[in-house]
């Protein structure tokens, strides 16, 4: 193919004059493309919107850990798991609404626990980049949800209900805030799963909520993101410049459809969609792309790096989206479902976020940006404190843990939590929550009111009926906001 | 006219307190006004300059502003009589009896309905509630204009508001409009010129009886239909589990269309099912039993009775626009749906086999269809060749596993090394790769277990069955099916009874008796939301604009007589869909043209009166298949199965499902998009389509599909492989054809994909786009090396002219 499209953008035309490559061009299109919407006098339904009550956050990154982190072997330290390692459960399972194994033996934590922070907090030495970190984190150790399989777990974590078809999170919190750069989607999803047995778009679907509060969809988590492209967004076969000219003749037949048959808002929102997308299709391959980034910073992500490179572009990604004024967007890691050979997978996959992880954090902060962006890393829920070999024999090689929905540990950081906070506790064996348990609705709940909307009324009217994301549920944590 | 009267309002000393006539008074003049005027910018959600008028909290709270009681000293009504600076509605004065009727409102203290906890909704006096009888129709000043009786009633409406309707559409804008509408397809040169040669006053008659006699009627109304049902080619929420003989019931349904089969029969077989098993009717309740259900989740219970709250819902929006499950936790909010009425007809679907017994393996209730000698044979002979190759991928598998196994050991030494040989190591590992790639044991594509699974099978269909013991359901506490309350005996909605109620015998489910309560001729629920359906498909919009909520919270009828007229017509007519298509779309107002009038839109901007035809973006299924039409690639061919069950789109886990990248088969791709297979959540990569404009959700019942403008559909319009490919198809086929000159080429274009003859100013638009970028491109390839040069650039030029009309809003958007 001749000419790639080139990045910057195609002084031709004045309205697309920008000033320069990197964040100044893209702040200045979204300026101007906000400035053209409000001359048309159209309303744009992804037009900021003013939330109920001053927000501590302007932004979410949710940082997904697919298949449920084991708590008892990365935060939550119980040393009866040790002393206790090898014996039955000595407790209880429902065999009729719960899967759990009668073999069933107390497993250890798969590495060794040490105190780090100001607080003293016990943590997993497979994460010791994020150790230096727990200071300006708030852990959430008794997180609950309804069910103990993913599809469900994951259902009701995105979208807030467990059976039904209901919005994303993302497409409640755009559809509440609207976004701030109108060049780029409001929502954007890096890597998720697409089908199998735990992903789907309905993760990232509005349902009912009007079209443009979706999500849309970088890549996918069996791609490594470096080779991931937004769909459609311009044409590899020609050149900018003959693309343009092709827009001109199709906006021109629009212009003359308007004048044969009057003015029509359909019409001239058309017209308006494609300048936009063209825009689009110029400001967004500048944010997707890392090269821009110095030596320095992609050191940080860990970029370059063979454990961490994958995981540490989706997080820088993300800082220069979140940079970028989108709205709401989700980082996905898959393979978290230690079901067998923990010790050996439980290793790979905090090898592969923990620097990265780390890397974000401190690059928010080093930006101003963790000041009003929520950073939330979770899976959708926790792991039992027994392994769940069938066979009693199995090597401890071989040994893993099942699902657990009565408790996990997840952490919050940025724009209004407390820092430096452990809030919640387990029982002896990290099994059940006994204190400061918080839903995923609750989570919900919080989430809204740290941008600044009350989640009992942001609703949408649909069929007759007002929804909410938090149903009829949810309570704001207070403990944790700072 | 038949006033729009409110649901009884309990009224109490709580608060206001008002004459029935009073509340009347309010319904029919003035809650209008308000909503419809005013709510726009003063509704709960947009609240401008803080004042809002469409509800009883927002006008208590704008008492200042609109001084109830003492009309003199109201700002709302100096306001709307454009007394003072400010002016409302800005864009156009209300209407002297307006003014009049909001005078009055606020003379009377601005009274608003309220409803204290306690009162409950009744159906008394509620207008959709009331029998349908056939009202005369209206005496109009220009009787002239109207051609049928429909458009008395239109036109009564228009005068009212002094408006005019525009002036007709042009014979090629109708022609277009109308085989768009009755099949979704676009009108061929041919038929142009034969509506264009024949002038006699049937002509329109003669081209609406051929549409409503093609196959593409059934085509484009059966998936209307399937909108309003839960169909999709798989189920699962959030899982795409495949289900393979799901196409029987879409078939059905286009076949229903196509016979015309009266409405209260193809209600009857949907919900009852068909005593005759071998017919292919069989595959009718298909609308009950595909759907979105969980039922791999581990709570039996609890997904049984969602599966049959869903049901409830289906049926309560589908056939009698009533949102039934609301009142699955509670009384029904609005309208005179109690809790028991709910888990009355909950109790009939739960008295209904729609899973199989089991747990993750059962799946959904099939039924054998009937065997005859010829599918008994075809079956054995089926099985003998599916034994045939198990045992020959099982061998094959067992020698694949005896190569392998050399070459694992050898991988294994060869790491122990020291040194070590990395070279060696990538060679082995890749002849490994490849050897179980050949076997197809590579990731979860299993050649084995996927062969297994294919075992053929005598055909079925998904259909719904009786319990052997049919039982009442109890009240589910909050929906939860571990809380469980009274017993609610099945029964029919309490508040809609036309006549005694039929008992529901205790050893069948009572599927039969809802079906013919349900479509009984004195239902006054089941023809209005039905014809309503017919008239959103042809106008943009319902008489009631939310086609799935008749009730008090859903819009109200603009226009309620013309409502009834056409429901008692469909009734008269032994329930034809047919008949009451030609009775619309021969309508006047039906061949309005689409042109804008400043002074009728200021008066009525949402042209609900219809003074004109709606400008109307194409649905999905339109624009992709008459792209295919006009590039010559759509297989008008037939239905049947959709589902490409390969190895390479089926994830071996049970239970089994599609995998991301599914590949729909070539000889499904270029047919008709309703045969396309259809999945929940999101659709396939080939049909990417779908996913962008606005496609219904199968999981939800979508009567009216809320058409969107947003930036992902035109970065598809100007770039997505298929509108490329086809406009690039399109080009060849015209420049290849040496008996045209350019001229001629665009004025075909035009006429194929617009259906219009060119004008001068197209033909000239087009030859000098052509020109300039096929010059342009020429240069670039000058410029370029030799790997680069873009293939044929007049034909490239051709191709990207296509494009720009395909992707232009004339095409688009149906006039």
């Amino acid at each position: 193919m001749i000419h790639p499209i080139d990045p910057t953008p195609d002084s031709r035309r004045g309205f697309l004059r920008t000033l320069g490559s990197g964040f100044g061009s893209v702040a200045f299109a979204a300026m101007a493309a906000e400035q053209s919407a409000q001359a048309a006098g159209t309303e744009n339904p992804l037009a900021p919107k003013k939330p109920h009550f001053p927000p501590k956050a302007k932004r979410v990154i949710l940082l997904w850990m697919q298949g449920g982190p084991s708590q008892a072997d990365l935060f939550d330290f119980k040393p009866r798991l040790k002393s206790e390692a090898g014996n039955k459960i000595p407790f209880k399972v429902n065999a009729a609404t719960e899967r759990f194994e009668a073999t069933a033996r107390l497993m250890p934590p798969v590495s060794a626990f040490k105190q780090v922070g100001n607080n003293g907090m016990w943590m997993s030495d497979l994460l010791p980049h994020l150790s230096g970190k727990t200071d300006e984190l708030c852990f959430l150790r008794a997180m609950q949800t309804d069910s103990p399989a993913h599809p469900g777990a994951i259902r009701i974590f995105q979208t807030g209900a467990l059976q039904f078809v209901r919005p994303s999170m993302g497409s409640w919190v755009v559809y509440g805030l609207g976004t701030e750069n109108q060049n780029l989607p409001g929502f954007v999803v890096i890597s998720p799963m697409l089908y199998g047995d735990d992903g789907s778009p309905l993760h990232y679907s509005n349902v009912f909520l009007p079209a443009i509060y979706q999500g849309t969809r970088l890549g996918n988590a069996s791609t490594p993101v470096k080779d991931s492209k937004i769909g459609y967004l311009g044409d590899p076969t020609l050149p900018r410049e003959l693309q343009r000219r092709h827009l001109d003749l199709i906006q021109a037949r629009n212009r003359l459809d308007l004048e044969t048959m009057g003015s029509d808002r359909n019409i001239e929102g058309l017209i308006q969609s494609y300048e936009l997308a063209f825009r689009m299709q110029m400001q967004a391959p500048e944010v997707f792309d890392l090269t821009k980034e110095s030596k320095a910073t992609q050191d940080l992500y860990g970029i370059g790096e063979k454990e961490t490179d994958n995981f540490g572009r989706k997080c820088l990604l993300a800082r220069r989206l979140a940079e970028a004024g989108v709205r709401y967007i989700q980082v996905t890691d898959n393979g978290w479902d230690h079901h067998t050979r923990i010790n050996e997978l439980l290793r790979k996959s905090t090898a592969g976020i923990d620097k990265p992880l780390t890397g974000l954090l401190s690059d928010l902060k080093a930006r101003g940006l963790l000041d009003d962006t929520l950073v939330i890393w979770t899976g959708e829920f926790g792991r039992t404190p027994y392994d769940q070999s069938i066979n009693p024999a199995a090597g401890s090689d071989d040994r893993g843990r099942d699902h657990n929905p009565y408790c996990w540990t997840m952490f919050l950081a940025g724009a209004g939590v407390k820092q430096g906070m452990v809030y919640g506790q387990t029982d002896e064996y990290a099994w059940r929550s006994v204190d400061g348990g918080v839903h995923v609705h609750d989570l919900h709940a919080t989430i809204l009111h740290l941008l600044g909307l009350n989640h009992e009324k942001l609703t949408y009217r649909y069929s007759g009926r007002d929804f909410r994301l938090t149903d009829v549920y949810g309570r704001v944590v207070n403990e944790i906001l700072a | 006219m038949k006033k729009v009267i409110p649901i009884l309002i309990g009224l109490s000393s709580l608060g206001w307190s008002a004459a029935p006539s009073q509340s009347e008074f309010f319904e029919s003049k003035v809650r209008p006004i308000l909503f419809s005027r005013c709510g726009t910018c003063h509704s709960e959600k947009v609240k401008m300059k803080g004042i809002e008028l469409t509800s009883r909290e927002g006008v208590h709270l704008a008492r200042d502003f609109i001084a109830p009681g003492t009309p003199n000293s109201s700002r709302l009504l100096q306001a709307v009589r454009y007394d003072g600076k400010v002016k409302m509605p800005p864009s156009a004065k209300l209407s002297d009896d307006e003014i009049v009727s909001l005078t009055q409102w606020v003379k009377e203290g601005a009274f608003w309905p309220e409803t204290p906890m306690g009162a409950k909704p009744s159906a008394a006096g509620y207008w959709a509630f009331q029998p349908v009888h056939k009202p005369a129709a209206p005496v109009v000043k220009n009787s002239s204009w109207a051609r049928s009786e429909i458009d008395r009633f239109i036109l009564a409406k228009l005068e009212q508001k002094g408006l005019k309707p525009v002036q007709d559409a042009s014979k090629y804008e109708l022609l277009r409009r109308v085989t768009l509408d009755l099949t979704g397809l676009l009108p061929s040169p041919d038929e142009i010129e034969a509506f264009l040669a024949d002038r006699s006053p049937q002509a329109f008659e003669c081209v609406v009886d051929r549409l409503l006699g093609s196959r593409a009627f059934g085509e484009r109304w059966g998936r209307h239909w399937l909108d309003v049902t839960y169909y999709a080619d798989t189920t699962g929420v959030g899982r795409r589990i495949p289900l393979p003989e799901a196409w029987r019931y879409r078939d059905y349904v286009i076949q229903s269309f196509n016979d015309d089969k009266p409405y209260d029969q193809f209600v009857r077989e949907q919900i009852a099912g068909v005593e005759d098993r071998t017919k292919p009717e069989i595959a009718s309740t298909g609308f009950l039993v595909l759907g979105p259900w969980a039922w791999f989740s581990y709570d039996r219970k609890q997904v049984r009775l969602d599966v049959a709250d869903l049901q409830t819902d289906l049926v309560g929006r589908t056939f009698l626009g009533l949102t039934v499950g609301c009142a699955r936790c509670h009384d029904h909010k609005f309208d005179p749906i109690t809790n028991k009425d709910y888990y009355g007809l909950a109790g009939i679907f739960l008295s209904t086999k729609t899973l199989a017994p089991g747990n993750s393996e059962g799946g959904i209730n099939t039924v054998l269809l009937p065997e005859t000698i010829g599918t008994v044979r075809h079956y054995a002979s089926e099985y003998e060749t599916w034994q045939r190759t198990v045992a020959d991928v099982e061998a094959a598998e067992e020698l694949n596993q005896q190569e392998q196994a050399p070459l694992k050991k050898r991988i294994e030494s060869l790491k122990l090394e020291t040194p070590r040989d990395p070279a060696a190591i990538a060679a082995a590992e890749s002849q490994l790769a490849s050897l179980k790639k050949k076997s197809g044991s590579a990731a979860d594509r299993q050649i084995v277990p996927f062969t297994k699974y294919m075992k053929p099978a005598l055909p079925y269909v998904y259909a719904a069955e009786d319990m052997d013991f049919p039982e009442d359901a109890r009240i589910a506490v909050r929906g939860d099916a571990h809380q469980l309350g009274d017993y609610a005996p099945r029964r029919f909605l309490s508040a809609v009874s036309f006549e005694p109620p039929t008992e529901i015998p205790p050893h069948s489910s009572g599927r039969k008796e809802l079906a013919d309560w349900i479509a009984s001729d004195k239902n006054p629920l089941t023809a209005r939301v039905y014809v309503n359906r017919i008239w959103h498909h042809l106008f943009g919009d319902g008489i009631v604009a939310t086609t799935e909520n008749f009730g008090s919270r859903g819009e109200a009828p603009t226009h309620p007589e013309l409502l009834d007229y056409l429901a008692a017509r469909l009734i008269e007519n032994g329930w034809s869909t047919k008949k009451i298509i030609q009775d619309i779309v021969l309508s006047r107002v039906y061949r309005l043209s689409s042109k804008q009038d400043q002074k009728s839109d200021e008066i009525d901007p949402d042209n609900k009166l219809l003074w004109r035809a709606n400008r109307r973006r194409l649905e999905v299924e339109a624009i992709r298949d008459s792209i295919l039409q006009v590039s010559g690639r759509l297989d008008r061919g037939h239905g049947g199965p959709a589902l490409p069950l390969t190895a390479q789109n089926v994830h071996t886990i049970a239970p089994f499902f599609l995998e991301d990248d599914s590949v729909i088969e070539d000889s499904v791709r270029f047919r008709r998009t309703v045969y396309q297979p259809i999945m929940r959540n999101s659709q396939v990569e080939d049909v990417d389509i779908l996913n962008l404009f606005d496609f219904k959700d199968p999981d939800q019942v979508v009567g009216t599909r809320i058409p969107t403008t947003v930036p992902t559909q035109t970065l598809y319009l100007m770039n997505a492989p298929f509108v490329k490919q086809e406009s690039r198809r399109l080009a060849e086929s015209l420049v290849n054809d040496k008996t045209l000159d350019d001229g001629a080429r665009v004025a075909r274009i035009i006429v194929t994909a617009l259906n219009r003859p060119a004008t001068d100013r197209d033909v000239q638009q087009a030859k000098q786009f052509l020109s300039e970028f096929e010059t342009d491109l020429r240069k670039l390839n000058a410029q370029s090396s030799a790997a680069d040069q873009l293939p044929d650039p007049r034909v490239e030029a051709w191709a990207r002219y296509c494009h720009a009309i395909f992707a232009s809003s004339e095409f688009l958007y149906r006039r």
